[in-house]
């Protein structure tokens, strides 16, 4: 059975002759949260209209909660709530009516449901006040709760903490963190910001020049940005030789330029320099290299990375 | 579609727009009966039923504007404030977003027209002599004469000012299919008999005196007097509702929100 709640083939989005989005196979497994990672103008934004039926694709295809087609992706959108670029409302209205309009447009009866996503999402005493009135944050968390007023199986949130003060930035963790865990919402949700988004995303996909570069699971993630030592040393070959029989458990890459990568090192760097010199090989050079989630993406991007 | 337009009148009636252009509406209309009242003395021909009637029996087209202004307000703010894009993410299509502003528009608008008529017809009945050749009867038999044409206006106004990324070029294009185009007909005619026949359906021209049609002091002449008058401005108004749902349907469809 397919499990993805959102997948697309080949889904390239052409504004002119300038491609905003190019052949995109994304896939979003039920109950996760998805990071989508990308530098601005990399095709976030894009790609977050097209599956929320903002804008149509010039190719490919779209399947979202298992459907697909236009009847089929309207049906869906149903049970999705978004928040795209910025929260949208009327100026002139409350918060409470904002959010009853939505009730009303996506056909949730009574005012029980608007209630509640207000108390959800900590706007609740703001209830009273004109949209133009609030703060980008304060906006945002309008925005979260609309979206999330039909019951949404998958939200789709892009940029969502812009505008947030830190306090409001580790509420709204947790709040993501709730509404996956506890009422198991998949949640595509993109961010610039990698630091935040490493500490919610259970897997993520990296969009360089409207190009899915790579998809890739946190967890893999965290083994590819582990510690690693790498060693400079001229005979590259009779090192890794000995490597491998001392040290049977190590994994290591050799990268150009005579050096060799240990990752997950589960020995002391003197340990792997006592080796060397053993063997008579004389290291040139020695470091421990930590890659963040912003290291990988830039090495990514420049096509650095192993994959 | 239902949930679209029921959630549509719920911000109509939550803000203030509506009632500013009707109440707007309504105190011109008082005032202006008001001013007509007391400056009888100083223009007696013009304190008269007739000639309040007038105005609007020489002026089908008003209506028309007026219909578009709220339009215009109503939904002008939709794009910049990004709402469109919510409908469009809950899974409404496009046609039905359409389909409903066109209605809900066109009920908000009906409402207004009929209330400040209202207000017109006793404030002139209640201020001003009874007399001269434009009776209430004209006045009357006006709203079913421009109703599908102001139809048309307004859904015309929808189509551009959803489609056009500026509202400037939106009212640009409005105004140019709605006074430019029907000149350049008629100036055509001059040369073409046909396109003459063709420039005389349009409304700005249906309405206007090389159709033969004087309201002043001295006679009212419509367009709508006589039975194939009447049917003539319901057929061009029907058309025109037609072609503009069409075209909307046809650019709207597709549309990028931006």
């Amino acid at each position: 059975m397919n499990e993805y709640v959102i997948e697309t083939k080949g889904l390239t989005k052409s504004y002119g002759s300038f491609p905003a989005l190019d052949h995109v196979d994304l896939h979003v497994r039920k109950g996760c949260i998805y990071g989508l990672v990308g530098d601005n103008g990399a095709g976030k934004s894009t790609l977050l209209k097209l599956l929320a039926g903002q804008c149509f694709a010039t190719e490919g295809d779209i399947f979202l909660l298992g459907q697909q087609g236009e009847k089929g992706l309207l049906q869906a959108r149903k049970h999705t709530g978004c928040m795209i670029e910025r929260p949208a409302f009327f100026p002139n209205m409350t918060v409470e009516q904002t959010l009853n309009y939505y009730c009303i447009q996506k056909g949730v009866p009574g005012t029980k449901k608007a209630e509640e996503m207000m108390q959800l999402t900590g706007i609740a005493e703001k209830k009273r006040c004109r949209c133009q009135t609030l703060s980008l944050g304060q906006q945002q968390r309008l925005g979260l709760a609309a979206a999330m007023l039909g019951e949404p199986r998958l939200l789709m949130l892009d940029e969502p903490i812009n505008g947030l003060d830190p306090s409001g930035i580790l509420e709204f963790r947790s709040l993501l963190r709730r509404l996956n865990e506890e009422r198991n919402i998949t949640i595509l949700l993109s961010s610039h910001i990698l630091s935040e988004l490493q500490q919610v995303a259970d897997i993520y996909g990296f969009l360089s020049r409207g190009s899915l570069i790579e998809e890739i699971t946190a967890k893999r993630l965290a083994e590819k940005c582990a510690d690693c030592i790498e060693i400079t040393l001229p005979d590259i070959e009779k090192y890794a030789a000995v490597f491998e029989k001392t040290f049977p458990d190590d994994s290591y890459k050799i990268l150009p330029e005579n050096k060799i990568r240990i990752m997950n090192p589960k020995h002391t760097a003197q340990t792997y320099s006592k080796l060397a010199l053993d063997q008579q090989i004389y290291i040139t050079g020695m470091q421990t290299v930590k890659s963040s989630l912003e290291d990988y993406y830039m090495k990514l991007k420049e096509g650095g990375m192993d994959r | 579609m239902r949930n679209y337009m029921k959630s549509e009148l719920y911000r109509i009636l939550h803000t203030k727009e509506m009632y500013l252009i009707t109440g707007t509406l309504v105190v011109i209309t008082v005032l202006y009966h008001i001013l007509t009242f007391l400056s009888k003395g100083l223009a007696p021909r013009y304190a008269t039923t007739s000639f309040s009637y007038s105005c609007l029996v020489a002026n089908p087209m008003l209506f028309a504007c007026a219909g578009t202004v709220i339009t215009y307000f109503l939904y002008e703010g939709n794009r910049r404030n990004g709402n469109i894009k919510n409908a469009a993410a809950c899974g409404i299509s496009r046609v039905k977003i359409f389909a409903g502003q066109c209605l809900i528009s066109l009920a908000a608008s009906t409402c207004a027209m009929l209330l400040t008529l209202t207000v017109w017809i006793i404030s002139a009945e209640l201020l001003l002599p009874k007399t001269g050749p434009v009776h209430l009867a004209h006045l009357l038999s006006e709203i079913p004469a421009i109703y599908l044409i102001s139809a048309a206006c307004l859904v015309c106004a929808l189509v551009c000012i959803s489609y056009f990324e500026k509202t400037i070029t939106g009212i640009l294009v409005w105004g140019l299919i709605w006074f430019l185009i029907p000149k350049i007909f008629l100036i055509g005619g001059m040369r073409s008999e046909a396109l003459y026949q063709a420039a005389l359906w349009l409304p700005s021209n249906l309405f206007s005196v090389v159709n033969g049609l004087y309201v002043n002091t001295r006679e009212c002449i419509t367009a709508w007097d006589t039975v194939g008058g009447m049917l003539r401005c319901i057929a061009s108004g029907g058309i025109g509702t037609l072609v503009f749902v069409l075209s909307g349907i046809l650019l709207l469809k597709k549309k990028d929100l931006a």
